[in-house]
């Protein structure tokens, strides 16, 4: 497993954690259902989605360290960054 | 034997000859480059122009300042770079027209350098002259754009960055890649190879095409592709004459994202090992005595400048150096790059390598995981270009008078009393000889504040100013009290009665 892909997947792994929070339930489940889309993908099976999977792994752990709106909003802002990343031509390869 | 000499100037700068266009020029001479150059030489500097819409490709002054020197030492410089492969859809380069209007968009012609800019291998590409590379680890022949093989001396002026494919952009690549024609570009990106070309070795998932229907932009599946080998049939099957792939790379960019192509290690691997051996038979052809390197560490952006887009650079500037041996100049490039912090904000940091002594390019240039920083550098060490051991020279300015205005080198007073005593530009016939109506004291620390200022809006001022071209007193402020003023022709004036 790539970089990326790993860093996704312990992102993931937090989100699974966090899901047990009643407030905010519904809203990480949706997260994942959505990261479950893209994590196979060439964006992170390259290193071009290895910033998001960091940013999206720092964003979880901050959310375990204290579980509020501001941090959940964080974590959906990274999410939606990857779904409009993930299916974008252009990765520079040259 | 002794290690290959690096010269080196830091990227700080508080003096004319301390900027670092001067500091290129400084390590010019410095590395012996002054000697190199004899009076009626062509001299090539390759230069990389930039693809349409990247920013931080080397800026026009430092070649300007490079041919000026070569021309102050009799030779006769051109600037060039190459055409490319086609890489991606829209490639901005790929001609030689499309290279000259790039290279204009991005403020390179003759007016800017003081020299012609031209592309070094023709119209198309195969203007080109063929060496075998015996010594080469990968490649046994490279494609030399004509103009630089036909050069009597060459000049590597390069901004250094990172790549991703070739991890880093050094000397190494300028040659490599650069300094090969289209033919040999072919040649180096593995074109047709039998285990690393793109059509030989990359695993194809055509099942990933989701059809015409669900894919909006699938018409450039097939016209992505110079030779048409990728067709959408009727019954929605993507289908690719793989065997005639000559590897220019404008498919990835479509095929990646949808994983129809997994990423291909061995082809990148591949092409950075064979970067080092294209280069080497740029040195064949060229001739080891002939060539200079410069590379300007400045704006160390990620990816190339072939990328049309350059993102924050992953560290701080980190200098000029120049050098004999490509191999040397990299690798100090390298090192410099490991030692510094990474930038905030940048993809460093978003990669987790901004610490210093963490490898900036494995991670922050190359595409995809596995590539190393080190594999070109290496390469050109086994084919036996330069050596990853060197000397950093730390290079002194030459002094303030040596970077003078190069088109009027004179002196201020000689340059101007005569004019100026014709066209005084100081009006020191008003205001008692102080030239401008201007207000006798202001309180300066009232607008230092960080947190604003601390006196009044208008409160200087004879008149409020709108915004639309005109002034008119009091008109926001019934309390506006009008002070008396000096009138442009030094006589009193009361602003009210202007309304």
């Amino acid at each position: 497993m790539g970089r990326a892909q790993d860093l996704l997947e312990k992102a993931m792994s937090n989100m699974n954690t966090l899901v047990e929070n009643k407030d905010f339930n519904e809203r990480i489940k949706s997260g994942l259902e959505r990261l479950n889309l893209q994590k196979d993908k060439f964006f992170f099976q390259s290193l071009a989605g290895l910033p998001s999977a960091n940013k999206l792994f720092k964003a979880t752990e901050k959310m375990i360290g204290e579980c509020n709106e501001s941090n959940m909003l964080e974590m959906e802002k990274i999410i939606q960054e990857i779904d409009d990343k993930a299916d974008a031509p252009g990765t520079v390869l040259t | 034997m002794d290690k290959p000499k690096v010269y080196f100037m830091d990227a700080r700068s508080e003096s004319p000859d301390t900027s670092l266009i001067n500091k290129t020029v400084t390590v010019f001479e410095a590395a012996g480059f002054d000697k190199m150059i004899n009076k009626g030489d062509v001299v090539a500097i390759k230069m990389h122009c930039g693809e349409l819409g990247s920013s931080a490709y080397i800026r026009p002054a430092y070649v300007r300042a490079i041919a000026d020197k070569i021309k102050q030492l009799g030779g006769r410089p051109f600037a060039c770079d190459t055409t490319t492969q086609t890489y991606g859809t829209w490639g901005s380069r790929v001609t030689e027209l499309d290279l000259i209007e790039t290279a204009e968009r991005n403020g390179f012609s003759s007016a800017t350098l003081g020299c012609p800019f031209i592309s070094a291998d023709g119209y198309v590409g195969t203007s080109d002259y063929r060496v075998d590379v015996p010594e080469g680890y990968l490649l046994k022949e490279a494609y030399i754009a004509q103009a630089i093989a036909a050069a009597d001396k060459v000049i590597v002026l390069t901004h250094f960055k990172g790549h991703g494919m070739g991890v880093i952009g050094g000397a190494l690549k300028n040659l490599g890649i650069g300094c090969q024609s289209k033919r040999g570009k072919f040649n180096v990106h593995m074109g047709r190879h039998p285990s690393y070309g793109i059509g030989d070795s990359t695993v194809f998932h055509p099942e990933n095409f989701k059809g015409k229907d669900a894919d909006a932009d699938w018409e450039l599946l097939e016209n992505c592709c110079p030779l048409g080998l990728f067709k959408v049939t009727d019954n929605d099957e993507l289908l690719w004459e793989r065997e005639k792939c000559i590897n220019c790379l404008g498919c990835g960019s479509w095929m990646n994202p949808r994983g129809i192509f997994e990423p291909n290690l061995a082809n990148f691997d591949a092409t950075d090992i064979a970067i080092a051996d294209g280069a080497l038979g740029v040195i064949k052809a060229v001739g080891r005595e002939n060539i200079g390197f410069i590379n300007v560490a400045v704006d160390v952006s990620p990816k190339c400048d072939c990328a049309g887009f350059s993102d924050v650079p992953l560290v701080p500037h980190l200098g000029v150096f120049a050098s004999k041996d490509p191999v040397a100049i990299d690798q100090a490039c390298v090192d410099a790059a490991k030692k510094s912090p990474g930038m905030p904000g940048s993809l460093a940091e978003e990669m987790g390598i901004d610490a210093p002594g963490e490898r900036k390019f494995d991670l922050g240039g190359g595409a995809i995981e596995g590539l190393s920083e080190q594999t070109t550098i290496n390469t050109a060490v086994v084919n036996g270009l330069g050596s990853r051991d060197h000397e950093i020279i730390h290079t002194q300015p030459l002094g303030r008078d040596r970077f003078a205005f190069p088109p009027d080198p004179r002196p201020t007073k000689v340059r101007f009393a005569k004019m100026f005593e014709k066209f005084q530009p100081f009006p020191f016939d008003r205001y008692d000889g102080r030239g401008y109506n201007r207000l006798e004291k202001v309180d300066i620390d009232a607008v230092k504040g960080h947190d604003g200022p601390t006196v009044d809006p208008h409160s200087h001022q004879d008149a409020a100013y709108h915004g639309d071209g005109g002034w008119h007193p009091g008109d926001d402020d019934s309390s506006f009290k009008p002070r008396s003023s000096t009138n442009v022709d030094g006589g009193k004036t009361d602003s009210k009665t202007k309304k």
